[in-house]
């Protein structure tokens, strides 16, 4: 019966890791008005695109730069950069993040800049580069959270290979056949986290990041923060409550009106009840990069 | 997470089943998300994708379509300008063809045409080397024949003159020998004439004998004086051999000359006689000539020199030559004191005249000349008779041979003395001195009638030549250069006159200088200073070099000096009368004197 419960979950955890892996957002690409060249008589078509969620947007730059450049007064040396109504889009924020921050509207519209690149907001990303490079360190990071680099340094550059094509390519069965390391410690055994890796998101606001054990000593119920007390038997497995505890002890903010409203908290799209554990949320609900990205959004939005 | 077991039991159990729940919710909510994030839009987006792609296909046709249209157009437009109108643009061009066709074949023809005419001219230039070469050949055959024919030529010419020359010598010894045999015909008509004339003599000798036999029987009673002068005949012809006069004493022997032979036949010892026969008018007496001591008449004779001087043997003429090259010839007047001015020009000489003499007869002049040429003049028409040509000096004298005068003398300073032929205008005999002769004589030779020359050189010498023999005869040496002879007949006297200042008389017939006659004061004008004896062989006369004449009584030795010219005194002479005397100067002037 547990072996059968066991693989039930397992199955749903594998449907859940699918579900988070396949998703997808209609987005509508259009050029900047403004940058079009003068000899151009019509706008340009926009590009439509079903853009996976967990990808990065400058992996799309070469597309958007070959189809929309010659129609603009672009030329060699301006750096595209894509905005959503006017707020630059940070190209190292999966697309997912960004949509569950900024996108209002299906299909999403961006827009694509050529000109007046922000240099005070965006990072420049030439080619493909810098995105692996950020892929990997954040891998790194996780793992160094989890594990304390000791599965990252067991990777071999074929497994590097293969998780970044797996990435790239859609390749679920690639990816997750080397990203299923992550999940175990060096021995390959099952254990939770020494910390779980985590960015909370919200607008205006900076990245929001810190050390949150995976299990914590039962004995320190009341106390929600800080490092797991090893030497007790009883542990607690820390709920997705506790983090966003950790984040903001009220779990509200005050609107204009000066109502406190509960803050709503969003991953992959999908608003997580709170008492989910963080060890299967790390687990099953992290982007590829190993890492649970939260974004706290205002309530109306839906 | 339901790995780690480790987990109380009881916290698993209730929070598997919020596990459950939670799972399960999550999992719905992905779906939902998922359901509702994709939607429709992937195959809207699908299908917006290939409409793009199409449509990018389909405008990069039509840009290509577009280009290649493009292309095509401008051919099209390049094409259809090459041809402006595309019916006519055909016309034309097939015009052009044939034309063209047409100029190809012309062209081609005449290529053919010209092409023959080549092939013509160069034959033609063939055939005209080929004649070339023959002409060169032949011009060059003809060459080598000139050659030879020149050198022919030039021998032939050699040969010719050789000839020439042989038959110019042998013409010159045919005239010689027909010269000489016409002399030995001559003479041998001559011989045959006095064989003649000596039988007929004989016979008349014989006539006269028995005359004389007669007349001495009759003139036992009177005595009539046998006269010289009946005996001598005046102006006899000198040519006329036919001579009544015969010397007893004459032996004849061949003489070369008939007028010597006559002469001889003339004169005798007792005769005084002087080679310039006078007219009979005047009476020979054995002392008659004046010495000169009067100035009684002087005149200009020449242009400036008076360098000869000679009384006609008739005494009537005086004749001066001068430098002025002509021979003057005055006649004297009646008082023969003075002369006419109007006197008869000799002239034909081409230099000053040295000697002058007449002819016995006084028909002649005979003068030696400077320019080599002896002279003589017919005084009757100043026509110059003979012209005596061939030495190669001044001839300083010349006179006519005693007994012929148609032979002359010369003497030159060409070392020569020449004997004349006047008949021939030949020069029959040339004497080599060998010293240039100042004055020559003719006499009667010593032993007989042979003609004797006489001449005086600058070698200081006289010499004597016998005409009929070639040898010298001999001479004699005198202390200075012989400047002028003269002979007085009578007495055999020889007057020479020399260079150093002294006159000198010699004996012919012992050789010997008899006397010599000097002066202070007297010297001899020029190399040829003329002295000479009177005509009755008293005094003799000498210019000097200051203009005095001297003269000396030849027997005492007494001298007397006149100056009265105003130069040197080179000439003077008697009149054959004794009574006249005439000097003549370097300066024009002739002087008349009288005692």
């Amino acid at each position: 019966f547990k072996n059968g419960r066991q693989k039930l979950r397992m199955s749903e955890d594998d449907s859940v890791k699918k579900e988070v892996w396949d998703g997808k957002i209609p987005v509508c690409f259009t050029v900047d008005d403004r940058e079009l060249s003068s000899s151009i008589k019509k706008t340009p078509e926009p590009c439509y695109m079903l853009v996976r969620r967990v990808t990065y947007f400058s992996m799309f730059y070469e597309k958007l730069e070959k189809l929309f450049a010659k129609e603009t007064s672009a030329v060699v040396g301006d750096e595209m950069w894509l905005s959503s109504e006017e707020i630059p889009l940070k190209w190292h924020y999966p697309v997912g993040v960004l949509y569950d921050l900024y996108g209002n509207h299906l299909p999403w519209n961006i827009t694509v800049h050529f000109k007046n690149f922000p240099e005070d907001e965006l990072l420049h990303c030439q080619g493909s580069e810098p995105v692996k490079t950020y892929f990997v360190s954040k891998l790194k990071e996780a793992d160094y959270l989890k594990h304390k680099l000791e599965v990252f340094k067991e990777l071999t550059q074929e497994d590097t290979a293969l998780l970044w094509h797996g990435f790239l390519q859609d390749q679920y069965s690639e990816f997750w056949g080397v990203n299923k390391k992550f999940m175990l410690n060096s021995r390959s055994v099952s254990e939770p986290f020494k910390s779980i890796p985590f960015c909370i998101y919200r607008e205006g606001q900076p990245v929001f990041q810190k050390l949150i054990a995976s299990v914590v000593a039962q004995s320190a119920a009341a106390d929600n923060n800080k490092e797991a007390d090893v030497q007790s038997q009883l542990q607690r497995k820390q709920t997705l409550e506790d983090l966003l505890r950790l984040y903001d002890s009220n779990l509200s903010f005050i609107q204009e009106s000066g109502e406190h409203c509960p803050l709503v908290h969003v991953i992959h799209g999908i608003e997580v009840p709170l008492s989910v554990p963080l060890q299967w949320l790390s687990e099953n609900m992290s982007y590829p990069d190993n890492f649970l990205h939260i974004c706290i959004v205002p309530p109306k939005r839906n | 997470v339901d790995v780690f077991c480790a987990t109380p039991r009881m916290d698993t159990d209730s929070a598997d089943k919020n596990h459950a729940d939670w799972r399960r919710l999550i999992l719905t909510g992905l779906q939902q998300r998922n359901s509702r994030e994709k939607g429709g839009f992937p195959e809207l987006i699908a299908s917006h994708e290939n409409l793009q792609a199409a449509l990018n296909h389909y405008k990069a046709t039509i840009n290509r379509l577009e280009h290649e249209k493009n292309q095509l157009e401008k051919l099209f437009e390049d094409a259809v300008k090459d041809d402006a109108h595309p019916s006519g643009k055909v016309d034309k061009k097939s015009v052009d063809q044939r034309a063209l066709q047409k100029e190809l074949m012309e062209a081609l023809r005449r290529r053919a045409e010209l092409a023959d005419k080549v092939c013509e001219m160069t034959d033609m230039v063939k055939d005209k080397e080929g004649e070339l070469v023959k002409k060169d050949k032949m011009i060059r055959d003809l060459e080598a024949l000139v050659t030879t024919l020149r050198a022919e030529s030039e021998t032939n010419q050699q040969k010719y003159e050789l000839e020439l020359f042989v038959s110019k010598s042998v013409q010159e010894e045919h005239r010689n020998l027909t010269a000489l045999y016409v002399k030995e015909r001559e003479k041998s008509d001559e011989l045959r004439r006095i064989v003649e004339n000596l039988k007929a003599e004989n016979q008349g000798l014989k006539d006269v004998r028995e005359t004389k036999d007669k007349k001495d029987s009759r003139l036992s009673l009177s005595r009539l004086p046998f006269s010289a002068n009946s005996t001598r005949q005046p102006s006899i012809p000198p040519a006329d051999p036919s001579m009544e006069r015969l010397s007893g004493d004459t032996a004849r022997q061949h003489s070369l000359d008939a007028a010597s032979s006559t002469y001889l036949s003339s004169g005798t010892q007792d005769q005084t006689h002087s080679l310039k026969k006078s007219s009979p008018s005047i009476k020979k007496r054995k002392n008659f000539a004046i010495c000169p001591s009067s100035n009684v008449h002087q005149f200009d004779a020449h242009e400036s020199d008076v360098s000869a001087l000679c009384f006609s043997p008739d005494g009537t003429c005086l004749a001066t030559g001068g430098s002025d090259k002509v021979v003057k010839v005055w006649t004297l007047k009646p008082d023969i004191h003075t002369v006419d001015p109007n006197c008869t020009i000799l002239s034909g000489s081409k230099a000053s005249i040295v000697a002058l003499q007449f002819d016995p007869t006084c028909k002649v002049v005979l003068a030696a000349s400077n320019d080599n040429i002896a002279r003589i003049w017919n005084l009757s028409d100043q026509a110059c008779k003979h012209t005596l040509t061939g030495h190669s000096a001044k001839v300083m004298a010349a006179k006519f041979l005693a007994e012929d005068t148609q032979k002359v003398v010369t003497g030159s300073h060409d070392r020569t003395l020449k004997l004349w032929d006047l008949t021939q205008n030949t020069c029959f005999r040339t004497v080599f001195a060998g010293s240039s002769c100042n004055d020559v004589i003719a006499v009667k030779g010593k032993s007989g009638p042979g003609c004797t020359l006489i001449s005086g050189h600058l070698d200081k010498r006289i010499r004597f030549w016998d005409i009929r023999s070639n040898a010298t005869a001999s001479e004699i040496t005198l202390p200075g250069k012989i400047s002028s002879l003269d002979h007085f007949a009578e007495r055999q006297l020889l007057l020479c006159c020399s260079q150093d200042d002294t006159l000198r008389l010699i004996d012919l017939r012992q050789n010997l200088i008899s006397a010599s006659f000097s002066a202070n004061g007297f010297k001899v004008g020029v190399d040829w200073s003329r002295a000479c004896f009177s005509p009755d062989g008293q005094y003799i006369a000498a210019g000097s070099a200051d203009g005095s004449v001297f003269v000396w009584e030849v027997a005492s030795g007494r001298m007397k000096s006149k100056k009265e010219h105003t130069s040197a005194v080179v000439v003077c002479g008697w009149h054959p009368s004794g009574q006249l005397f005439a000097s003549g100067d370097r300066n024009k002037k002739v002087i008349l004197w009288t005692s």
